[in-house]
């Protein structure tokens, strides 16, 4: 395993401020003699827009320090006119070291080495300090700009947090990952307000699309040990790639997450077509040419500003799936993050505050 | 501006390099300038004086000979400066650039050194329209861009808008990458070239949009076109009508209408 790690990275950093915390020293047992200590920031960081081969770069070079600013910070999708969830994003460190096509953080990240924060410790802290809250449901998630879990089994952070958690029973902690990299945590006490959700496409999208992560079949496995040990499940079947014979392809993903899973056992469930800032295209083109399945896509400006398939095509892709789930159960509940509240409404007859099991998710936070 | 400290030189001065570049528009300065031998403006009319600023900082000269550059002039510039072994390590282009209002790094020095290979004909083009990195961007996608500069050679007879052009591009770029024909990708007497390319780039979604059927039965004085808004197709009503009081009756007469 430890080979697997050292193989991913080419130069591991740490920051000397920060050797001695736990999370560092896992990373030093991991990586033995590849890891360099440095004063302060690494000598080559760049800090500017970064070109399509330092993007590439950023994924195999780590540095690990803390983190000076505010940990919390309001979900992406909260601005007038698109309707999404009350949500609470919690960075713990950016860029990804898995590698999908239609990544958001090739528009966004200008730092060519994936950073990891070791001070979790200062978010526990910042979170108990939003007191007025204890009481609200509100829901944080730390799969924003850094997967969840795909370097969880080293800074075990999981564990933490599940841990910290516990305190706090109407208050949902959520992991989103495209690894399978669960069994870290499974044996963790918890308050059954841990929510493990997948980002999940059917083979043919991961294998095309989404490099170097979990293959389906890893990820729904992954899925039914957390669901054994009480972990709540989610699903996100986003985003929505169309390819040659797409109708079969999410066939076989609603059946098969159906065959594993009960609507009970996922209360919530979302789906979400390809969408992408239009600045992203270049460097995908420039990263994956056109044998990727996004870069082939005939995409329209939205009313956002994002590319989209046209409004047709992504309502025939919601309605594929949406009728295919309640085919097998019409108790499954399905939502639409980043989409308009006309989408909502010309797919549901509503919009999501209609959508019982989704009220409390959709309440503003006060 | 900067004030500088000047050495005049009327004689010869011999072993000196002349900077292979000139820019498009004007050149600021009327003198000739010379930076460690090397004259930067050799354009500029051999009988003007030759002005001696090797003690400043080259970035600096460079901004005040040649002024504000388009982002074509840039990469011209950046690509005869390389050609000088051992300049072009000399000078700031981050500090250069600042003063041209850009950011130098190295998705900007990749463009540079690509856009200066391009055909003529699309560079004079690229240069008239103030066409900016952003614009050229997509051009990075294509390995070998001799591949596609036939193409580019069409801009300066078909003269695109900055907007049309900077369509006009990514359509191209996509329809290269997709191993089409590059003949087929030449514009043609039948359309537009951006509507050409436009079609060939979307298919299926120009197919879906054709075969969106007026289900509706709609009055003979009425008719209704799709046209494609950003990611939707919106319908277009025309209403044939003599004068106002024709107009006031069909309006009604179209309210009764039951699918209003
Ligand atoms: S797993 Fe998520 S963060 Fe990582 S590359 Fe894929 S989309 Fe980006």
């Amino acid at each position: 395993m430890k080979n697997l790690w050292q193989k991913k990275f080419e130069k591991v950093l740490i920051d000397d401020k920060v050797k001695d915390s736990p999370t560092a020293l896992r990373f030093l047992e991991v990586f033995g003699e590849q890891v360099e200590i440095i004063e302060g920031e690494p000598k080559d960081i760049q800090k500017k827009e970064l070109s399509a081969g330092q993007f590439t770069q950023s994924k195999k070079q780590l540095y690990l320090t803390e983190f000076k600013g505010q940990f919390f910070k309001k979900c992406p999708g909260f601005h007038k006119g698109l309707a999404c969830c009350n949500y609470f994003v919690l960075n713990l460190g950016f860029q990804c070291d898995m590698d999908c096509s239609y990544c958001y953080l090739q528009s966004f990240l200008n730092s060519n080495y994936m950073t990891v924060y070791t001070n979790i410790e200062d978010a526990l802290a910042e979170l108990a300090s939003f007191e007025s809250l204890k009481d609200q449901p509100v829901r944080v998630g730390t799969g924003e700009v850094i997967d969840s879990l795909s370097l969880d089994p080293i800074t075990l952070y999981s564990r933490t947090l599940i841990d910290f958690f516990k305190d706090y029973p109407q208050w949902k902690l959520e992991f989103k990952t495209k690894s399978a990299l669960v069994d870290q945590f499974l044996d963790c006490e918890h308050n059954g307000n841990t929510i493990v959700s997948w980002s999940i496409n059917p083979p043919a999208v991961i294998d095309n699309e989404e490099h170097g992560t979990a293959t389906f079949h890893e990820r729904l496995a992954a899925a039914e040990r957390c669901r054994d040990k009480g972990f709540q499940i989610s699903f996100h079947i986003d985003p929505m790639i169309w390819h040659p014979n797409w109708q079969d392809s999410y066939a076989l993903l609603v059946d098969e997450i159906c065959q594993r899973f009960s609507p009970q056992e996922v209360p919530t469930l979302s789906v979400g077509t390809l969408r992408f800032q239009p600045e992203q295209k270049n460097m995908m083109r420039e990263r994956f040419a056109m044998d990727s399945f996004v870069n082939q896509a005939e995409t329209f400006k939205g009313k956002d500003g994002k590319l989209r398939y046209s409004y047709d095509l992504r309502k025939e892709m919601y309605d594929f799936v949406l009728t295919r789930f309640k085919n097998h159960s019409p108790a499954w509940r399905i939502f639409m993050c980043m989409e308009s509240p006309e989408t909502w409404v010309d797919t549901f007859g509503h919009t999501p505050h209609h959508e019982k099991p989704l009220k409390e998710l959709f309440q503003p936070i006060r | 501006m900067t004030w500088y400290a000047l050495s005049v030189f009327f004689a010869d001065k011999s072993d000196l390099i002349s900077l292979n570049f000139a820019p498009r528009s004007h050149c600021f300065s009327q003198a000739r300038v010379e930076w460690n031998d090397i004259v930067l403006n050799s354009q500029v009319c051999e009988s003007k004086a030759l002005v001696d600023l090797s003690a400043e900082e080259p970035s600096d000269v460079l901004f005040d000979v040649f002024g504000d550059l388009s982002f074509v002039e840039i990469a011209e510039l950046y690509a005869a400066c390389t050609k000088i072994s051992g300049f072009i390590q000399k000078i700031s282009w981050p500090l250069f650039c600042q003063r041209q209002d850009m950011q130098w790094n190295e998705k900007t020095e990749q463009l540079c050194e690509a856009v200066a290979q391009l055909p003529p004909k699309f560079l004079a083009w690229a240069h008239k329209k103030q066409a900016s990195p952003r614009d050229l961007q997509p051009l990075m996608a294509i390995k070998d861009l001799a591949v596609v500069s036939p193409l580019l050679e069409h801009f300066e007879s078909q003269a695109p808008s900055r907007s049309q052009g900077k369509m006009i591009i990514d359509l191209l770029v996509d329809l290269t990458l997709s191993n089409h024909d590059q003949t087929s990708l030449e514009p043609d007497k039948q359309s537009a070239w951006y509507d050409k390319l436009y079609k060939m780039r979307n298919p299926m979604t120009v197919a879906r949009d054709k075969t969106l059927r007026e289900d509706e039965q709609w009055p003979q004085y009425v008719q209704i076109h799709n046209q494609r808004q950003g990611d939707r197709i919106v319908k277009k009503m025309q209403i044939l009508y003599s004068d106002n009081k024709d107009l006031s009756k069909k309006l009604g007469r179209l309210s009764e209408m039951e699918h209003l």
